[in-house]
């Protein structure tokens, strides 16, 4: 084997060992990255539940009742709820 | 000399044999443990690695979603956490440090509000143990003050908590979920394999500290969250009702009551409540007789709201006929050897009179016309004696005794609604038959089951008609003439409870309550109720009132305690329902 052979063979070892270490560190990293993302999916997730939970809060019937109140808005609440009923307009009728 | 140097070169070689068998034999030994370890204990050790090494992280999936009929989230979940300890790395880490046990468990405790004795004597119990739970479902400020805290061997553990945007509304219907987020009660139970989501999970490698190494994870499971459920029950509506029950109830000091709201046409139920109530999100503060949905689990007699049941029976089968008078006398009547009596005397009366004068005499009388085989054909046609059908556990059949048990004095108890009992669910869904024309129909709570992306799975919009219970006519007669005629007249001068807007029709009653523990009724005690349907002539919604034990003092009959919930809630949930008025319809809008 001539020096010459000898230095191609040791360089095509160095590179496959180089590409190997490459790509093992390339994994690592995708996976890791592929983690992160998971867990940020899954933070995301809960996150989107609980603005869901508390939208759902925000909207029943008795937190309306109390904005349209607080703020006085020209909208009607979604019930007439205790008390919206004029008396009179049914004492007179009855 | 010569023999000297072989000497020692035999020593020599000898000893070099020695050490290579020693050295041989250590080799030996060493691969036979290492063959012992690597066969024979390989199993054990693997398992052992594994245990320390590897874990599983669980990604929980959520639990279904309830809605109202609008869209309303009534039941939901979102996460929150629990707090474990490892009691390996906590004694570890403090043998390690110097810390003290001690220390971390009263800190623990004292974030957690628990006894530090106690936890720490948990921690201690288990120290070969990796897992053992301090306190489920902790606060949002208590897991921050656990993270914070920064404790060794102290871990919070995601999980999702059942939570209630509606608070205490619709708690019975709902029912209660486990701390594992199981259904225990109500529709929670029912439904629990559609609502129920299963958890996923991913495989990771921990370090010495059980702290996860990023990157190592293998074989992921994605979690599959629950289907969701939509209700037939309006959550406005719902809060008409409880707010109308509970005000009559403090109103009349007594010791509890149901309310029904339901649509005559399609069987839906809108309301269902029971008072008083508990909350759902801390459902364990509530004993068991709280809980219980009293509307479907626990019957009832009925007093004078069976009388229309059969009298419209006595219609059909022709014993009796709308113009004809029965004597009902001065108050007080003996028939077979028992005495009946009415409030006051009522003279003679026709059909609708006696409906109108809820007269005992008068319906005792048509019992007697009509006979013991004919009155439980009509009781049993309306639903009573057998569950509606509902789909909400421990539905309770109510209690029709067979034909076979029935005496002389069934003959005049049942007419009066004594000797059976309904539950309030049966009763209402018996007047929605009446309202509708004469149809029974299956009630509904569930309107449609979605999968987890929100797509219909099941839907239930389609009515069910179980049979037909009255003729056409009779149905239309008791709606738009004598019940409405109960309303307008009633028993007392001036008990009008008409609506101006939504003429109402119904029928009140007062029925005594028996002992608990032994034959008889007690003295003053009574359930008073009303059911009442509106706009007459065509209803759109049924509605039932049942106040148990109102105080005496503050009157008992079912028109003064219960009637005017009912017309309270009708004239809400007919106004929110956009139902024209007589005043709409007077104004040609």
């Amino acid at each position: 084997m001539t020096v010459a052979r000898a230095a191609a063979v040791f360089l095509t070892f160095a590179l496959i060992a180089l590409s190997v270490v490459y790509l093992r560190g390339q994994q690592t990293r995708t996976t890791a990255r592929t983690h992160d993302l998971r867990v940020t999916q899954h933070r995301l997730r809960q996150q989107s539940w609980e603005l869901q939970m508390e939208i759902a809060r925000l909207k029943t019937p008795d937190q309306i009742r109390d904005r349209v109140e607080r703020w006085q808005l020209n909208v009607m609440a979604p019930c007439p709820g205790p008390g919206w009923r004029v008396d009179s307009t049914l004492a007179g009728a009855n | 000399m010569e023999a000297r140097r072989l000497d020692v070169a035999r020593r020599q070689r000898i000893a070099s044999i020695v050490v290579l068998a020693c050295v041989g034999a250590g080799f030996l030994i060493l691969a036979g443990r290492v063959w012992y370890i690597g066969t024979a204990m390989a199993p054990t050790l693997t398992a052992l690695a594994d245990r320390q090494q590897q874990g599983q992280r669980v990604i929980p999936a959520r639990r279904g979603l309830i809605f109202d009929t609008r869209g309303r989230i009534a039941a939901g979940s979102k996460q929150g956490y629990s707090v474990y300890a490892d009691p390996a790395l906590a004694i570890a880490a403090t043998d390690e440090a110097g810390g003290s046990l001690a220390d971390i468990a009263r800190t623990a405790a004292t974030i957690l509000g628990v006894d530090p004795g106690l936890t720490e004597y948990r921690i201690r119990t288990s120290r070969t143990r990796r897992f053992c739970w301090l306190k489920r479902h902790v606060s949002d400020v208590q897991a921050d003050a656990i993270r914070r805290a920064d404790l060794p061997g102290i871990r919070l553990q995601p999980e999702m908590r059942r939570t209630y945007p509606l608070g205490t509304r619709m708690a019975h219907v709902l029912g209660v979920a486990g701390i594992d987020g199981q259904g225990l009660e109500g529709l929670e139970k029912a439904h629990d394999q559609h609502l129920s989501g299963k958890d996923g999970r991913y495989n990771t490698l921990y370090d010495a500290r059980r702290r996860a190494i990023t990157g190592k994870e293998t074989g992921t499971v994605e979690p599959q969250d629950g289907g969701h459920l939509v209700l037939t029950i309006d959550a406005v509506i719902q809060e008409f009702t409880e707010e109308q029950l509970a005000r009559r109830i403090e109103e009349h000091q007594a010791q509890s009551g149901v309310a029904i709201v339901m649509e005559p046409d399609t069987g839906e139920i809108l309301a269902m409540a029971c008072w008083p109530t508990f909350d759902p999100g801390d459902a364990s503060a509530s004993p068991p007789e709280v809980r219980r949905n009293r509307t479907v689990t626990d019957p009832m007699e009925p007093g004078s709201t069976l009388k229309p049941f059969v009298a419209s029976g006595a219609l059909e089968e022709g014993v009796v006929n709308l113009t004809e008078t029965i004597d009902c006398g001065d108050g007080t009547h003996s028939i077979g050897g028992r005495v009946l009596m009415d409030t006051h005397a009522c003279g003679s009366l026709t059909l609708e009179g006696i409906i109108v004068h809820s007269s005992n005499i008068g319906m005792g009388l048509i019992g007697s016309r009509m006979g013991n085989a004919r009155l439980h054909r009509v009781v049993r046609r309306f639903g009573f004696g057998e569950t509606t059908g509902v789909g909400f556990p421990g539905e309770s059949a109510g209690q029709v005794a067979p034909l076979s048990e029935w005496t002389s004095y069934s003959t005049t108890s049942v007419p009066m609604g004594y000797e059976i009992s309904v539950t309030p669910l049966q009763l209402a869904t018996a007047y929605c038959a009446i309202a509708n024309g004469g149809i029974l129909l299956r009630p509904r709570l569930v309107k449609a089951l979605l999968s987890p992306d929100g797509q219909v799975v099941e839907s239930f919009d389609t009515p069910i008609v179980v049979r037909r219970v009255l003729p056409t006519e009779i149905a239309c007669h008791m709606t738009r003439k004598i019940l409405v005629e109960v309303v307008r007249r009633g028993g007392q001068p001036g008990a009008n409870l008409d609506l101006y807007e939504y003429p109402l029709l119904g029928k009140t009653g007062t029925a005594k309550l028996p002992y608990a523990d032994r034959p008889g009724y007690e003295p003053g005690a009574y359930l008073s109720s009303f059911v009442g349907a509106a706009p007459a002539g065509h209803p759109r919604a049924v509605a039932l009132v049942a106040i148990r034990r109102p105080n005496p003092d503050r009157g008992y009959f079912g028109r003064r305690v219960a009637a005017p919930a009912v017309k309270e809630i009708l004239f809400s949930t007919l106004s929110y329902l956009g139902v024209p008025g007589r005043g709409a319809i007077q104004a040609g809008l």
